[in-house]
């Protein structure tokens, strides 16, 4: 550990900012919480945000998995992993279920997380209406509003142009009836991950100055229409050219010389895990050994259940 | 040389103490209702300096949240001396409850100043619901309702206080809570109040209890509570 800094590089009262905008995020699920993003020894835009929550979190007990993109040693997760370990001593893993702290970029890993781990999601746009409302100040009116309009007619315009909506990734999310939210630009493969977790995600915008949150065992719910519902990326007859896995995210690569296609785990560490587990001769049956098995339920959003309107939750009960 | 530990390692241990505290209250903040146990600083110097009715969980809590970037205020009949020692320790700037990021509600605060006190806190607006006030009340004792409920955070072995007899169980459901938590508290001033306001979410307050033994719970302002025990159904 480099003793020139402060323990996590931030001084106390960096971190004790960062922390109370992080408890207001949790207590305010899918709001956005302003907070005064710290110049970082990284860009603007390469995971501060998600490094500075990452900081303010971090002890000398905990295991850290960075992974960008679903990889754990992409250039961005690297960099972000010796940052962290130069100034905390803290030991890093690729092991999913090891890790305590998990800060990611674009995607949640394939192993279900559990209560004992907290997910940090880097975020470039934290606004779900930037693309229709330029102006942050009209947009925060849009919230306390509850105004979702233009997220609504932004999809029905993807619906009419293309008969689908083509939200690659950051599909937008209404989270516990109340707040529109970017997830992050996980695929909508990852959104359902989100709808009562075990896990608390947390999200930081290094460059927009924004944090919020989604608290375990939270309704997300990807925008959709009753015509036109909610469809994750689908990889039917599709298995990892590596492992053998079937029913997760893929990557689809192509041999520039032959042309063929060939599609591999996305996440490299649930990959690598489970040829591990091959080599030493007991190995689960394919697509089920590590992972998730493919789970039909997860294709779509699921089915709004009756009293779950916004606000109902919360006032479904003598309320005291 | 004599030994007394440096103030540089004095200052490390409470980065550290002040860590492991602030992810205990972010476990009870995202699971709701669940008891956590905070981490005290033990040095009978640190208990000697602050006033009485200041409890050693209370301040730690106090402090893993308010510097000089916040405002606060301390509810208690005689808050002179507390004030002082809150503000001098953190350097935070002391004010009116209704402007007040973090209300201290101390355990001599009689349920009426209490009462008085919640009711008047920041909501925050619909436009910046995170200024809604933060509540720390401090109470007699906090404890889940079945040792199955207490987190992983929670410290075994250490000393633990008899139980008031006039306990009240309190259910969270919400956001963050997978079904019920339950947990029993001896003062509820703070629960009846903040059912007073009627807070329309986004906006309202959210609250940490803590006892004497460091056991500490959170009440965000998603949370829906039910009392038991006679006090409320």
């Amino acid at each position: 550990m480099q003793q020139r800094y402060n323990f996590a590089f931030f001084d106390e009262a960096s971190k004790r900012e960062i922390r109370r905008a992080v408890l207001k995020g949790v207590c305010i699920p899918g709001y956005q919480v302003p907070f005064a993003s710290r110049e970082m020894p990284i860009g603007r835009g390469w995971g501060t945000g998600g490094l500075q929550i990452t900081l303010s979190l971090i002890g000398r007990d905990d295991v850290l998995k960075v992974i960008d993109q679903g990889a754990d040693d992409s250039v961005n997760a690297v960099n972000i992993k010796k940052l962290v370990c130069d100034t905390t001593d803290v030991d890093v893993t690729d092991d999913t279920a090891r890790a305590t702290l998990i800060q990611s970029r674009h995607r949640i890993p394939e192993q279900p997380l559990t209560s004992k781990q907290i997910l940090v999601l880097q975020v470039p746009t934290p606004e779900p209406l930037r693309s229709f409302e330029p102006s942050e100040a009209a947009t925060r009116v849009l919230h306390a509003e509850a105004d979702y309009t233009g997220a609504w007619l932004e999809l029905f315009d993807q619906i009419v142009a293309y008969d689908t909506t083509v939200t690659g990734a950051d599909h937008p999310v209404m989270v516990n009836g109340r707040y529109v939210m970017a997830p992050s630009p996980i695929p909508r493969f990852d959104n359902l991950k989100l709808d009562q977790a075990e896990n608390l995600t947390l999200f930081g915008a290094g460059r927009e100055k924004k944090i919020y949150a989604v608290p375990p065992h939270t309704s997300v719910r990807p925008l959709d229409f009753e015509d036109y519902p909610f469809v994750r990326e689908r990889f039917e007859g599709v298995r990892c050219a590596l492992c053998g896995a079937e029913g997760v995210f893929f990557d689809e690569l192509e041999d520039e010389a032959t042309g063929e296609v060939r599609y591999q785990c996305n996440d490299t560490a649930f990959c690598a895990a489970r040829r591990a587990q091959q080599r030493e001769g007991d190995a689960a049956p394919d697509g089920a050994a590590l992972g998730p098995a493919p789970d039909a339920a997860l294709d779509s959003a699921p089915e709004d259940a009756p009293g779950e309107e916004p606000g109902e939750e919360a006032g479904a009960r003598e309320v005291v | 040389m004599t030994g007394e530990p440096s103030w540089a390692s004095l200052r490390e241990e409470a980065l550290h103490r002040h860590q492991r505290n602030f992810r205990r209250v972010l476990d009870a903040c995202a699971y709701p209702g669940t008891v956590v146990r905070l981490e005290v600083d033990a040095r009978p110097q640190a208990r000697a300096a602050a006033p009485a009715m200041l409890g050693e969980a209370l301040f730690e809590a106090v402090s893993l949240l308010v510097d000089q970037a916040t405002t606060f205020c301390v509810v208690d009949a005689a808050y002179a001396e507390a004030t002082s020692f809150i503000a001098g320790e953190t350097h935070a700037r002391p004010c009116d409850a209704p402007d007040a990021d973090f209300l201290v509600v101390t355990s001599r605060a009689c349920s009426n100043v209490a009462r008085r006190a919640v009711l008047g806190a920041r909501a925050g607006d619909l436009l910046a619901p995170e200024r809604g006030a933060s509540v720390i009340v401090d109470c007699e004792y906090v404890r889940s309702f079945g040792q199955s409920l207490v987190r992983r955070s929670a410290l075994a072995g250490a000393r633990s206080s008899k139980p008031p007899a006039d306990l009240c169980r309190v259910e969270v459901r919400g956001p963050g809570v997978d079904g019920a938590n339950r947990f029993v508290v001896d003062r509820v001033d703070w629960a009846l109040a903040r059912a007073e306001r009627a807070d329309e979410f986004p906006c309202g307050i959210d609250v940490l209890l803590v006892d004497r033994d460091g056991f500490a719970v959170m009440v965000p302002r998603t949370s829906a509570l039910a009392l038991a025990d006679g006090k409320a159904a």
